[in-house]
């Protein structure tokens, strides 16, 4: 019953900081440096949650969060959905082959799942949309590179959350930069 | 009886997560619609933009004043020190009055014109590259619906998508989602004009014996009850006329440049005006 309270308080925590990070991209990175690509900082935390979250405890945060992401777009919620199951399921499958707790890890994880997440973008864009996406290389790889650049502190900064938030969770999977 | 030895509750929650995407995709009317279960998100999302937006405009007004500052240490090693204060205060003096000049021109635009407007600040852009919209500091406190015209002194930018308590999302015209019903200026013929994220308009359904020449001007043609007529949108970039082609192939380019709009005008009323009479065909 604790453990519950404790994992309830996790997602409200992790939803807080997600809006936060949605709001950083696109409200203060916009004002400061305007048309500029900016880090998708959004990924980081679902990747983390994707990563240190059992399979469908992820998926239905995920898809909860997806709500919060949505408020922030024009994008249609089928759309961010599916986009969200394919990435999801990808790092649970190469998690469950190979898979080490640090920040390197996270590192090449998050330019993994950032260059996955531009690319199923795109595809389902193409297959689903009328008026499909452009590819824009030069937009994107700016931004899987921006990602990467903030995800060590991201994760520190996440591995701090589940340590105040799940402590018995955290102390059981020892998990550590 | 479980013959396979299958956990149920997970297939079934699978299933569930496979299918809801779906479901989702077809029951949406409108990609750009909400549902219900949108507004509270999206009205923290305004709010957490609107803390950023006044953090930002700090940051950005420290920086700047620290900006200032080093700039007249450089200038302190080559000129008087009453000279440098002088040029600081001539430098602070223009940019004043490039905004007074702005603002003016924007008061300007709002008494010649019959319509009721409502004047708004950019906030924040859309999250996903993939997609161009913006959030304005206004919302339907201010009177502000959905299919709002938002415009600038120089052009169409977009329409309200999402309105929200204090703020609105609204949907650029260069955004994949978006058509505006538009004329070419000069020779009349009718388009569609639509959206090319990033930053792009294609016009479709140009007859292929229409007069199209690069640097015409299209305008609006205010039979989509969502802009005046005769607003400009974008010019002719390239016109290519393919022999198999249904119709012609225009490429646009937007009047007004979405990353560099400041401050927009959301019509509340057009009071049917029409901002440009037609031309003379010849």
């Amino acid at each position: 019953m604790v453990q519950t309270k404790f994992k309830i308080l996790n997602a409200f925590v992790m939803g807080l900081i997600l809006t936060i990070c949605c709001g950083f991209q696109s409200s203060f990175w916009f004002q400061l440096t305007g048309g500029a690509p900016g880090p998708q900082l959004w990924i980081l935390v679902l990747l983390y949650l994707a990563l240190y979250r059992p399979y469908l405890s992820a998926m239905g945060l995920i898809y909860i969060f997806a709500l919060i992401l949505k408020s922030f777009s024009a994008v249609p919620l089928g759309i961010l959905w599916a986009n969200l199951f394919i990435l999801v399921s990808l790092t649970s499958f190469i998690k469950s082959r190979f898979f080490w707790s640090n920040t390197r890890y996270f590192i090449i994880a998050s330019v993994a799942f950032s260059v996955a997440f531009n690319l199923s973008s795109y595809f389902l864009s193409v297959g689903l949309e009328e008026n499909a996406a452009s590819l824009s290389p030069f937009t994107r790889l700016a931004e899987v590179m921006l990602t990467g650049l903030f995800s060590a502190p991201m994760y520190w900064f996440l591995l701090k959350i589940d340590h105040w938030t799940l402590p018995e969770v955290m102390e059981t999977q020892r998990v550590g930069p | 009886m479980n013959w396979l030895n299958l956990d149920l509750r997970k297939i079934l929650i699978t299933t569930a997560l496979v299918i809801l995407p779906l479901i989702s995709m077809n029951t949406q009317q409108s990609p750009t619609l909400g549902g219900w279960y949108d507004k509270p998100f999206s009205f923290m999302a305004g709010l957490v933009e609107s803390i950023f937006f006044s953090f930002s405009d700090g940051v950005r007004g420290t920086t700047k004043m620290y900006l200032d500052l080093v700039d007249i240490k450089k200038e302190n090693q080559s000129l008087r020190a009453q000279n440098k204060e002088l040029q600081t205060r001539l430098l602070q003096s223009d940019e004043l009055a490039k905004e007074n000049q702005r603002f003016n021109a924007l008061l300007d635009f709002k008494q010649k014109n019959k319509m009721e407007l409502v004047a708004a600040r950019i906030m924040s852009r859309d999250l996903f590259s993939d997609h161009a919209t913006v959030r304005i500091d206004k919302g339907t406190n201010q009177g502000l619906k959905a299919g709002m015209a938002v415009i600038t002194t120089e052009g169409v930018v977009g329409h309200i998508f999402r309105p929200e308590t204090f703020t609105s999302h609204v949907l650029l015209i260069t955004d994949r989602y978006s058509v505006v019903d538009g004329l070419i200026n000069r020779s009349r013929a009718r388009g569609i004009v639509e959206g090319k994220s990033p930053g792009g308009l294609a016009l479709h359904y140009v007859e292929k014996s229409e007069d199209v020449l690069k640097g015409d001007v299209i305008v609006t043609s205010g039979l989509d009850n969502i802009f005046p007529k005769g607003f400009p949108v974008a010019v002719v970039e390239s016109v290519e006329n393919k022999a198999f082609a249904v119709s012609l192939k225009v490429e646009l380019r937007p009047v007004v440049d979405p990353d560099k709009v400041e401050e927009v005008f959301v019509i509340t009323d057009a009071k049917e005006q029409d901002l440009n009479p037609p031309v003379q065909k010849k």
